[in-house]
């Protein structure tokens, strides 16, 4: 067959082939159920809101998922986020150099990730064990730079509307509206990383490594230098995450990011990723985290559990979802 | 490779450099807690000391312990005239040496107490830094203390009045005896090793103070399980005595006797010698003391005499004021006990010593070193000990490490000193150490953590904190005090006794202002918190009145409070604990008041109480002395915010 | 012969430790030769090929590849070379498409700045076009790998380096667990790869599917070459018998 009608019949198999095939629908299902049945769910307050709540668990997870995709886990994103925030906030108030302040936010979270990735593949111990050793260890000079102590200011330093200022444009025609520049850079990060997976050849890489390493490796791909890379790119956006909090909350203490992992981990399987890698999309990570912020504001305004329930939730979702995306998975 | 790994070495290389030498840039906004810089912990196995000199001068540092204070007294009795007051005004003096402050003590040449009137307002009119006084008579002197008030000079009651709350006038507390608890503790300690009927021998009966002693006294007996009277008797000695003795001959299993003064106490040993009674027969306690009462005490007729230690009346009433002024620090409750002070055989011999030289060892779970909360209760311990001259030294573990503190205590028992304070961390773990140190006589005193000596079971003699609910209740009472629709209060970490504590306070405070309120969970994550509360108030759109219980809680608050677009006085919401976010909301009018557990002082405190036990007997008079909660709102944030981090 | 052997393994010893894989054993291999490497299981032809194939280096001997000695060190020597091989688990990944897993490792690419951008569209229809041309015929260039069966999973491995050798290609036990069409098929891109010009090395233990393709057997026992014989030496038990050893020569 010609390849052109090769490619139009390939067309149509490419709903149920896509990897976000599963939580779409899932997280569409969901959000139309709570506008029906929640009051004041589609208000641009709550909504705004849901928004907001995701960006910083999104940013990590975008940060995650390239890495599960690679086949790896990456524990150690929370101290990293902390470190960041902490780095950032020291070097941003009293007029420091903002851009330095920047600057180093995203060095050392760098170099974090470089040696996650460089103590997994040079010993070979999983990196669900190495991160989580690093963990603690991360967390440990997280206390040390801090001194134990929690850190805030109350300067408005211009960097901080860059990163995660209200977007006044919006706030001040809409009421309630709590849009934050954070959303630009979450949603940009995004795109960035599922171009990068699908487009590059780099993540033609990635998609190989996690997939079947040793026939990666078999075809030449230095497969070592690419789980290398994705642990580098975890901890680089985990310390976007960090920038992000600081920005807008103006406060960190050494306990800023714990849990974020696992949130991460969660969010990325909901958004169709899958444990063993090889599979998955950075924007299903996206809808996986809007899919958990969702819940959360439904579950608040119809006071359906109390809030420090919320982790049952969740707990149900990532079991409901990996069950629709396996069942899309083997129908297609 | 080889590249590679070139790279990756000095990646390695790099973090290993920049986790070793973690200082941050500079010292923050100065209204943002100094971060210490990091200094790696001493060797592991070795407990740290910190050794704290009394100085001559006051501390080297810059700031309020230089200022002398200038105070103004009045009382409705002076020494000269009434020898009880000798006592109170031996305090003050004192007092005001230690605390370098210059007291002016005035009074009428007899009870006159619109002659008492007059000289408070002269007090004002000298626009001294701060004003004691006896509120002898509430409607009569509510005026002129209102006119300080309104001239920003702080107030002190102490000897009579009920507090601010019952006397209806807004000065800052009430330093006296507490006449129920000592009725009730005198009971306690009469009935401890059994008895078969009680009576309160009252030679007054109509006087509020004494009616309360007595109420105190039936309530305790009538928890352990003994039948108790009232018995009116008058002023008249032999009429006293006969009375005692007919009703001893109509209830003859009476064997728990407890008058209240000496003018009980006297026709009471009449009875007892004429009916040739021996020391032991009977069980009696009486309140005050007498060269009588005291002999009778040391020949074991009376187990004690409760007094309601005057001298910290006039002791206190000065520190009071001192610690309002240079720390900003504000006493915990409305009513400050004094009393009751309870004088034994084995302190009724006791001789005033001011000027004994005193070696207190203090034993924590943690260090300023490793966990800055504690070096704010370091400067309260090294402030005490320098205005009191008295040599201070502080061990603690170099991480969180129950069993080794309680090595520390035996360490600090066995070098014997004067006095102990430590931190009743494990009541458990750490009894038996603490009953060596009183065993071997050693007074000691709890701060910081623990539950008081009859909750923890040792018989410690007080201890020193935030007592958790209260500030709860006074905070709820403090933001509902205008009205409210609905309150709310945010838990970030629901299952922490003592932030539990501060939130059944708070919805007690509201349901007796029949408020609807209730606990709202948040998380620890600020995006997410801030999602929590947003939404909560879409679903509670009355909700007005806000608690959050920390830092964690009020960032996520305020970034709620501006993305709604909610300026100051739209709701009310108050904090605990304090920070510079928490200090600017509090100046712009957004938060009411933080609550300060006052860590400054808990170690003051406990200089204090062992220094006061050693060198002039007097005891702590309740089994928990609150530090907190200390309410910090816009009177008093402009000295808190400058001292942030050292003394606060 | 006459020509060059594509290449000429001699005197190949591979010590592991005490244990000795390979003793001394010879291989050489024609130009347009399906020479068909023989033997039981643990003989050592997956030893002699990963020496070949620059996984292992000989503990001695030596390699001359088109007449020239040389070393091969890694995998990427070896394809560089331009020897191809399809390993037994055929290095697919089957979470990825057909496209991606061809093109694996080398990749088509635009370079803007320093990012590679994937030629979509070159991957796609190359994927497609050659395979066609070699006689295998997919259903779509982007469809899963793991979807199809495993005869036709080893079509595209097989494709793949067909396309990409040039001068040898390896099949290690191709033929093992397909069914009679499927080794049909893999028949016939080996007899297809030989008309292109290529030479193949067939490692096997089944006798009877390599008998129809092969020019000549290089039969190896206990590490040790037993003897080359053309297809015309010997019917299909004489070789059984001389992998077992019933037969010395």
């Amino acid at each position: 067959m010609s390849t052109i009608a090769a490619r139009q019949k390939m067309n149509r198999r490419r709903i149920f082939d896509s990897p976000i095939a599963g939580p779409l629908i899932t997280t569409v299902a969901v959000f139309s159920l709570l506008c029906a049945t929640v009051p004041h769910f589609l208000t641009m307050r709550s909504l705004s809101g849901i928004l907001n709540a995701a960006t910083l668990t999104g940013m990590v997870t975008v940060g995650i998922t390239l890495l599960m995709m690679a086949g790896e886990f990456d524990l150690s994103v929370g101290p990293i986020m902390a470190m960041a925030a902490f780095l950032y906030g020291f070097h941003s108030v009293q007029g420091g150099n903002q851009l330095w302040a920047l600057f180093l936010a995203l060095l050392i979270p760098a170099l974090m990730g470089a040696l996650n990735g460089f103590i997994v593949i040079r010993t070979g111990i999983p990196s669900f064990i190495a991160t989580l050793a690093t963990r603690f260890i991360y967390g440990g000079a997280v206390w040390l730079y801090s001194a134990g102590q929690m850190f805030q200011t109350i300067e408005n330093v211009p960097i901080y509307s860059v990163f995660n200022g209200r977007l006044d444009l919006i706030a001040d025609r809409i009421a309630g509206a709590n849009f934050r520049t954070s959303a630009f850079w979450l949603i940009g990060m995004v795109l960035l990383f599922q171009y990068v997976l699908v487009r590059t050849r780099f993540g033609n890489h990635v998609f190989g490594t996690g997939g079947n390493p040793g026939a990666t490796a078999a075809q030449g791909v230095n497969v070592k230098w690419v789980k290398f890379t994705c642990f580098v790119m975890s901890g680089v956006l985990a310390g976007l995450a960090g920038i992000l909090l600081f920005s807008q909350y103006k406060t960190v203490k050494i306990a800023t990011g714990s849990g974020e992992e696992l949130n991460a981990i969660a969010a990325a399987v909901i958004g169709g990723t899958v444990l063993t890698g090889g599979s998955g999309s950075v924007v299903g990570a996206l809808i996986g985290v809007l899919l958990i912020s969702m819940l959360r504001t439904g579950v608040v305004l119809v006071n359906l559990v109390p809030a420090d329930n919320f982790g049952a939730i969740v707990g149900v979702t990532i079991v409901g979802a990996a069950i629709i995306n396996n069942w899309i998975r083997n129908r297609s | 490779m080889k590249p590679v790994r070139y790279l990756v070495l000095l990646i390695l290389a790099g973090t290993l450099a920049l986790a070793g030498c973690g200082t941050p840039a500079e010292t923050p906004t100065a209204a943002a807690p100094t971060p210490v810089p990091a200094e790696p912990t001493v060797s592991p196995a070795e407990p740290t000391a910190v050794p704290v000199e009394p100085t001559e001068a006051p501390a080297a540092e810059p700031g309020p312990a230089e200022k002398p204070l200038n105070l103004i007294f009045v009382q409705h009795a002076l020494c000269a005239w009434d020898s009880f007051w000798c006592t109170v005004e031996n305090g003050i003096n004192q007092a005001a040496a230690d605390m370098k402050a210059n007291v002016t003590i005035l009074g009428p040449d007899q009870f006159d107490l619109e002659k008492v009137a007059q000289l408070i307002d002269q007090a004002v009119a000298a626009n001294p830094d701060g004003i004691g006084l006896t509120v002898t008579d509430p409607d009569l002197f509510r005026e002129p203390i209102q006119r300080a008030l309104d001239a920003g000079i702080p107030v002190v009651a102490y000897n009579a009045g009920s507090g601010p709350v019952k006397d209806n006038i807004a000065y800052m507390t009430y330093l006296g005896q507490d006449e129920y608890q000592g009725g009730y503790q005198g009971g306690q300690r009469l009935g401890a090793g059994g008895g078969t009927q009680g009576v309160c021998i009252n030679h007054q009966v109509g006087h509020a103070g004494l009616d309360a002693r007595c109420n105190g006294f039936l309530d305790a007996m009538q928890e352990l399980g003994i039948p108790a009277e009232v018995l009116a008797i008058s002023n008249d000695p032999a009429e006293s005595q006969t009375i005692i003795s007919d009703y001893t001959t109509a209830n003859p299993d009476t064997d728990v006797f407890l008058t209240l003064g000496p003018n009980g106490a006297n026709p009471f040993y009449a009875f007892l010698d004429a009916a040739g009674l021996k020391p032991g027969d009977v069980k009696h306690g009486t309140f005050d003391l007498s060269p009588e009462i005291a002999a009778r005490i040391k020949d074991g007729t009376t187990l004690f005499g409760i007094d309601q230690q005057p001298f910290l009346q006039g002791y206190g009433a000065v520190q009071i004021l001192t610690m309002v002024k240079r720390y900003g620090i504000t006493p915990a409750l409305p009513v400050t006990s004094t009393g009751p002070g309870f004088i034994d055989a084995s302190n009724v011999d006791f001789v005033a010593d001011p000027s004994r030289a005193l070696n207190l060892v203090f034993v924590q779970h943690a260090l300023c070193a490793w966990d800055s909360f504690w070096c704010v209760v370091q400067k309260g311990i090294e402030t005490a000990a320098a205005e009191m001259n008295a040599n201070v030294t502080v061990l603690g573990p170099d991480q969180f490490d129950l069993e080794k503190v309680a090595q520390l205590i035996d360490q600090g028992v066995a070098a014997n000193p004067d006095g102990i304070a430590l931190t009743v961390t494990d009541p458990d773990l750490f009894r038996e150490p603490i009953q060596g140190a009183l065993d071997a006589g050693i007074p000691v005193v709890a701060y910081n953590a623990g539950s008081g000596p009859v909750k923890d079971n040792i018989a410690y003699m007080t201890y020193l904190g935030q007592d958790e609910y209260a500030g709860g209740y006074q905070g709820g009472q403090r933001l509902a005090a205008g009205g409210g629709t609905q309150g709310v209060c945010i838990n970030h970490q629901v299952g922490h006794a003592g932030l539990d504590a501060r939130c059944n306070g708070f919805l007690d405070a509201m349901e007796e202002l029949g408020i609807p309120a209730e606990v709202l969970a948040i998380s620890n994550d600020p995006a997410e918190s801030q999602t929590i509360i947003s939404d909560y108030t879409t679903a509670n759109p009355d909700t007005d009145v806000f608690l959050t219980l920390g830092p964690n809680g009020a960032n996520p608050f305020y970034a709620f409070l501006d993305a709604a677009g909610l300026k100051p006085g739209d709701v009310k919401h108050g904090t605990f604990d304090l920070s510079p976010e928490i200090i600017a909301r509090i100046k712009d009018g957004t938060t009411l008041f933080g609550i300060d557990q006052q860590p400054f002082l808990q170690g003051y405190g406990a200089v204090q109480i062992l220094v006061l036990k050693l060198r002039y007997g007097i005891s702590p008079a309740m089994p928990v002395t609150p530090t907190g909660p200390g309410f910090v709102d816009k009177g008093n944030v402009e000295i808190v915010e400058k001292l942030a981090g050292t003394y606060r | 012969m006459s020509e060059t052997p594509v290449v000429h393994m001699e005197s190949i010893v591979k010590r592991f430790g005490t244990v000795t894989a390979l003793d001394n054993v010879d291989l050489t291999v024609g130009r347009q030769q399906v020479m068909a490497l023989v033997g039981d299981n643990g003989a050592g032809k997956s030893t002699l090929i990963k020496i070949l194939t620059g996984i292992y280096m000989p503990t001695s001997g030596q390699i001359y590849f088109e007449g020239q000695p040389v070393q091969i060190r890694s995998p990427q020597e070896a394809r560089a070379l331009g020897i191809e091989t399809v390993y037994q688990d055929l290095a697919l990944v089957n979470q990825m498409s057909i496209a991606r897993n061809f093109f694996l490792g080398r990749e088509p690419v635009r370079q803007i700045g320093p990012v590679h951008w994937l030629d979509m569209r070159k991957m796609n229809d190359q994927t497609y076009l050659s395979l066609r041309d070699i006689g295998i015929e997919i259903r779509s260039p982007v469809e899963k790998v793991g979807k199809l069966s495993g005869g036709e999973r080893q079509s595209i491995a097989i494709g793949r380096a067909l396309f990409f050798g040039a001068r040898l290609l390896i099949l290690d036990e191709p033929t093992s667990a397909l069914s009679v069409a499927e080794t049909h098929k893999v028949l016939t891109y080996t007899l297809n790869a030989k008309e292109r010009g290529l030479s193949v090395i067939f490692i096997t233990h089944n006798i009877h599917h390599v008998y129809q393709v092969a020019d000549a057997y290089t039969i190896i026992r206990h590490g040790k070459r037993v003897g080359t014989y053309t297809k015309a030496e010997l019917t299909p038990d004489d070789i059984a018998a001389l992998i077992t050893g019933e037969r010395e020569y």
